[in-house]
C-alpha cells in the first residue's frame, strides 16, 4: 500500500515539475540560433517551400538552409519565442521529416 | 486509300498528343519528360510551359507539330495531394506530297489531374516516394476539321490512373512512372487504349556540393519515354495500321537560375517504333521549357 502511495506521489510530482518547466527551445535573444535537421531535402526546388514556412514562424528573422548537410538554421528576432512544436510543424508542411532540434544562444 | 493515310497520320497525332500532354506537373526539377513523384518544393500554385516541336514524316506525308501547354498544379492538401489542370495550345501543318499544306491552330483538350501522395520515406539528404495518379481529359480542342490529322482534340472523355515513384540522394536521382490512359469513343473514333511508361535518371552537375540555398543549379538527365497503344476503332471496326510501341530516349539538361525559376530543355530520340501496319513514324521532338514557383 505504501509502495503503491509513493508511486502516485512521485508522479503527482512529475506532472506538476513538468507543467512549471518552460516548452522546449524557448528563445528570447537577438540572434539565438535554432538548428533543425531535416531528412529529405534532395530536390532541387525543397529549398523554396522549406524557407517559406520557416519564414512563416513567427519569431524568425532569418532562415539559412544547409542543403547537403540537410540543416536548416533559424535565427530568431529579439524578445521572440519560438517552440520545437512550431518548428516541426513547420517542416512538416513543407513536405519533409523533422529530426533533431538544437538551441544555441546568440548575441 | 488518301483518306486512310490522313486517318493514320491523324491517330499517330492524337497519340502523339496523349503522350507529350502527361502534366509532369509539380515544379520540382528534374527529369523533364518523366513525372515526378515529388509534390514537395512549391508552397500553393506553380507553373510549367514549354514549347514542343515535333517532325514526322510518311511516305505520303510530312507533318511538323508544336505544342505549348500551360500546366497549373495548386497544392490542395499540403504534401498530400495535388490537383493539376493542363491545356495546350497546338499549331499542327500537313505537308502532304506534291499537294500545298495546311494548317491549324488553337487551344487543345484540358486536362485535369489528381497526384495523391502514398508513400515517403525520409533520410538525411535522401527520399523516397510514391504518389497515385487520376485524371481525365475533357474534349476542349477542336474535333471537327475535315483533316483529321489536323484537329486539335479528339473529342472524347478518356481517363488515367497511374503510379510514380522516385528516390533522389544528394545529386542522383531515379524517377519513373507508369499510367494507362482509358479512352472512350468520339466522332465514331475510339484511339486505342494505352501504356505510358517512364524511366529516368537525373545528376546534378552543379554545384558539386550544395551548401547554402539557394544556388545556381544545372543537372543533366537521360529517360526512357515508352508508349505501348492498342489498335484504334472507327465506327466499331479495327484500324490494323494503328497501335503499337514506341520509345524515345532523351537526353535533357535543366538550369535554375534562381529561387523561383527553372529553364529545361530536352532532345527525344525514337530508338523503338514498333507501329502496326504503315504509320507516320516520328523523327524527333525538341522540348524547351520554362518552370515558375508562383507562391
Amino acid at each position: 500500500m505504501n509502495t503503491v502511495m509513493r508511486s502516485i506521489g512521485i508522479v503527482m510530482v512529475g506532472l506538476v515539475l513538468a507543467w512549471l518547466a518552460p516548452p522546449a527551445w524557448v528563445s528570447a535573444g537577438e540572434g539565438q540560433k535554432i538548428v533543425v535537421r531535416v531528412d529529405g531535402l534532395s530536390c532541387p526546388f525543397c529549398g523554396f517551400g522549406l524557407e517559406k514556412r520557416l519564414k512563416r514562424i513567427e519569431g524568425v528573422r532569418e532562415v539559412k538552409i544547409f542543403v547537403d548537410k540537410g540543416l536548416a538554421e533559424l535565427v530568431l528576432a529579439e524578445g521572440k519565442t519560438v517552440t520545437e512544436a512550431q518548428v516541426k510543424k513547420a517542416v512538416e508542411a513543407a513536405g519533409f521529416t523533422p529530426r533533431e532540434i538544437t538551441f544555441s544562444g546568440g548575441g | 486509300m488518301k483518306t486512310r493515310i490522313v486517318l493514320l497520320i491523324g491517330v499517330t497525332l492524337l497519340l502523339f498528343q496523349a503522350a507529350v500532354m502527361v502534366p509532369h506537373a509539380a515544379a520540382q526539377g528534374p527529369p523533364i519528360l518523366t513525372d515526378s513523384a515529388l509534390l514537395t518544393g512549391f508552397d500553393a500554385v506553380a507553373l510549367r510551359t514549354f514549347g514542343m516541336v515535333a517532325k514526322m514524316s510518311s511516305p505520303a506525308a510530312e507533318m511538323s507539330v508544336t505544342m505549348a501547354p500551360a500546366m497549373v498544379p495548386y497544392q490542395v492538401v499540403v504534401n498530400r495531394l495535388v490537383a493539376v489542370a493542363a491545356i495546350p495550345y497546338l499549331s499542327k501543318e500537313l505537308r502532304p506530297r506534291g499537294m500545298p499544306s495546311q494548317l491549324n491552330t488553337g487551344l487543345g483538350d484540358l486536362q485535369l489531374l489528381g497526384e495523391y501522395n502514398i508513400f515517403q520515406r525520409d533520410a538525411p539528404v535522401q527520399t523516397t516516394r510514391a504518389i497515385v495518379v487520376g485524371g481525365v481529359k475533357l474534349p476542349t480542342g477542336g474535333h471537327t476539321h475535315p483533316v483529321v490529322p489536323l484537329r486539335l482534340g479528339t473529342g472524347s472523355v478518356d481517363y488515367r490512373f497511374g503510379t510514380d515513384g522516385m528516390w533522389a540522394a544528394r545529386r542522383l536521382g531515379l524517377y519513373t512512372d507508369l499510367h494507362y490512359f482509358f479512352t472512350t469513343e468520339a466522332d465514331q473514333i475510339k484511339v486505342g487504349e494505352a501504356l505510358h511508361y517512364d524511366l529516368a535518371i537525373a545528376y546534378r552537375l552543379l554545384p558539386v556540393v550544395y551548401e547554402t540555398y539557394p544556388a545556381t543549379q544545372v543537372s543533366a538527365s537521360l529517360e526512357l519515354n515508352g508508349v505501348l497503344s492498342q489498335k484504334d476503332q472507327v465506327s466499331g471496326r479495327t484500324v490494323e495500321d494503328s497501335g503499337g510501341h514506341t520509345l524515345f530516349l532523351s537526353p535533357g539538361i535543366t538550369l535554375i537560375p534562381a529561387r523561383t525559376v527553372l529553364f529545361e530543355a530536352a532532345y527525344q530520340i525514337p530508338i523503338v517504333q514498333s507501329l502496326n501496319g504503315t504509320q507516320m513514324t516520328t523523327d524527333w521532338r525538341i522540348l524547351v521549357g520554362l518552370r515558375w514557383l508562383i507562391m
